[in-house]
């Protein structure tokens, strides 16, 4: 039995050693808009009704259009901020939140485009879609819809 | 051009210079009239410089139309470039949306885990191949293999590679038996033939076709997960909170997968989502095939939400019925064959099932709970005892978990009670209370460990005073999903 007890115990002591040299992570905040394509048939978005598209529970718009939701590449400033003001989890958070639904057969999490002029191009031209950039980038483009608004971690009217 | 010119009158004023006689010689007669020498050569010099003046000022327009034809053709060459470069720019960027918006044809993914065990315990003695010493056990390797060829349509297996059968033991017959030895030689090989190989297992944990057309419905159908409770949808070593599965699990209190058809969907009453499963398939059977028209029927309700915190109720219920059916092919007097069908088991099940998850902050609280009834037809009982007939069965399990994330280093403690009632000979109902830490290095990866105590006993009835009516188990496993 001593035997037993001490080799877990080595066991356990080694892994919490590699638990501790794990690094943490900074909080970044950013003000985003949250774009859809112009032919959308929404003007405004509320925080639940955004989280139900980007968690992929919701995948078509009423009328029946499927909702292509886009995300910013994990680890970045734009990603971690929208992840946190809707969906409300920390970047480990989301990433097990898509490992437990791929493990389930629930499904794949939305598409990723790092750039944000891309974003702008694809939500532009592609019906369905809905994304999120930085504000600066939407304010003198009249070519997508601005539903949303992300400003200090809370998301407001566009 | 400038140098030539300069060169050309000075070539002039010298031969003047040099032939002054010939030229006042020819001049004698008309001295009162004609110019004199010098005054000639001011004016081939005043005409000399007017023409070197509009040379300059005819070299200089010239040069002004060739700079500007410089600078016209290096502005039309800097457009062309410039054209090229967003053209080029355009098609890098169109590709890399395509490729990103594009769906591939297959996706594969999965999970796997490996881990250290350990269970000791008189029962853990009368496990037919088991050991009660620690050893290494290669636990899951499950890949995913998920197709959408056409849009609301999908096609997705999950396939579970594993050591099995080689160690593993016989459970169709009850009792104890042998341990499977699937060693053979491995004829391909370079030596001959003389090395050694254990051929191992692939297992299909579901295999289904999709059709999605809405939110609220779609069909699947083929090889799929029984929808209910949290364990059996949970599935994989990552997305479990426990190392050990619960009874209620390993028994099959329900089915576990299932081969049939089923209809599923989602409601939004925003922040509620409500969904349903609806299937119908061969139920519980001894093989793939049913021998009976009365196929089983299921359901599952849930709603759930992610506001004020994640939390989801499910309701589930089941029927279906159970049969073996054994043939017996003879020949009748005058050569035709006969073939006898004689059913021997035949059973009706009946089971309902309830569960809650919640995620408060830091904490998550998972509960759930299986009832089967079990009712057997006239003379078509099971057997366990020769001599004797199983009577119809109440077995039932639940289980109640909490586990909280501290905010140091992944560190996830947690704790499960579980009862279960299940007919064994070493006792009517079991008591499994268990602990365990959970760490994690990354979303993907993560160690479990895990210690249980489990025990039997019986609350009616004469008790059984069995000394061998307890087990204890520790698990470890590494796991990682990609």
């Amino acid at each position: 039995m001593r035997e037993l007890i001490t080799s877990w115990i080595a066991i356990i002591g080694l892994l919490l050693v590699a638990a501790v040299v794990t690094p943490a992570r900074a909080l970044p905040s950013l003000d985003l808009a949250v774009i859809v394509n112009p032919a959308t048939r929404v003007s405004h978005m509320s925080a639940v009704e955004m989280e139900t598209m980007f968690t992929r529970a919701q995948t078509r718009w009423s009328d029946g259009t499927p909702i292509v939701p886009l995300n910013a590449p994990p680890g970045t400033e734009a990603r971690i901020a929208f992840d946190r003001a809707v969906l409300r989890l920390n970047p480990d958070d989301v990433g097990r939140f898509w490992i437990d639904r791929r493990i389930r057969g629930l499904g794949l999490p939305p598409r990723q485009l790092a750039e944000p002029g891309s974003v702008m191009r694809v939500v532009e031209k592609l019906n369905g879609t809905i994304s999120y950039v930085p504000e600066s980038l939407v304010l003198h483009n009249g070519k997508v819809k601005v539903v949303a608004r992300i400003r200090q971690g809370k998301v407001v009217p566009p | 051009m400038r140098a030539r010119r300069i060169a050309l009158a000075v070539g002039l004023a010298c031969a003047l210079a040099l032939c002054p006689d010939s030229s006042s010689a020819q001049s004698a007669p008309s001295a009162a009239t004609q110019p004199t020498t010098d005054e000639r050569i001011e004016q081939l010099e005043r005409a000399l410089e007017a023409q070197r003046q509009a040379s300059e000022a005819q070299r200089d327009e010239l040069e002004a139309r060739i700079q500007k034809i410089e600078e016209q053709a290096q502005a039309s060459e800097a457009r062309a470039a410039e054209a090229q470069a967003q053209s080029e720019l355009d098609a890098v960027m169109a590709s890399a949306e395509e490729e990103v918006l594009a769906e591939p044809l297959v996706r594969v993914y999965g999970f796997a885990d490996v881990g250290l065990q350990r269970s000791w315990g008189p029962i853990a003695q009368l496990i037919p191949g088991g050991t009660t010493k620690t050893t290494f056990v290669l636990g899951n390797v499950n890949l995913y293999f998920d197709a959408n060829p056409i849009p609301d349509w999908r096609f997705l297996t999950e396939v579970r590679f594993g050591l099995f059968p080689h160690g593993a033991s016989e459970r169709a017959t009850q009792g104890a038996s042998p341990t499977i030895d699937t060693t053979v030689s491995d004829d391909g090989s370079p030596n001959g033939g003389f090395t050694n190989i254990q051929w191992n297992g692939v297992l299909l944990e579901r295999a289904h076709i999709d059709w999605t057309p809405r939110d609220e419905l779609g069909l699947r159908a083929g090889w799929f997960l029984t929808p209910y409770g949290i364990w059996n949808v949970d599935h994989g070593t990552p997305t479990r909170i426990m190392v050990e599965a619960p009874l209620l699990i390993t028994t099959e209190i329900l089915p576990q997968r299932q081969l049939g058809l089923e209809a599923f969907g989602r409601f939004h009453a925003l922040p509620w989502t409500m969904g349903y499963h609806l299937y119908v398939s061969n139920g519980r059977q001894p093989g793939q095939l049913d021998f009976s028209d009365q196929k089983a029927i299921g359901t599952r309700l849930w709603l759930e939400t992610r506001r004020p915190f994640p939390m989801k109720f499910g309701l589930s219920g089941y029927t279906g019925r159970y049969e073996r059916v054994e043939k017996t092919i003879g020949l009748r007097p005058g050569g035709a064959f006969s073939v006898t069908e004689n059913e021997s088991i035949a059973f009706t099940d009946y089971a309902a099932a309830v569960d809650a998850s919640l995620d408060i902050g830091e904490l998550r609280v998972r509960a759930e709970w299986v009832s089967r009834w079990k009712f057997f037809e006239d003379g078509k009982r099971t057997s366990y005892l020769p001599g004797t007939f199983d009577a119809d069965q109440n077995t039932f399990g639940g289980y109640l978990l909490a586990a909280y994330r501290l905010p140091w280093y992944g560190l996830e403690p947690l704790a499960q009670a579980e009862i279960f009632r299940f007919s064994l000979p070493l006792g009517e109902y079991g008591l499994r209370p268990s602990a365990g830490l959970n760490i994690y290095f990354d979303p993907a990866v993560v160690l479990r460990f895990s210690y249980t105590y489990s025990r039997l006993f019986d609350l009616e009835g004469p008790a059984r005073t069995l000394s061998f009516n307890y087990l204890h188990s520790l698990a470890a496993r590494l796991s990682i999903a990609f």
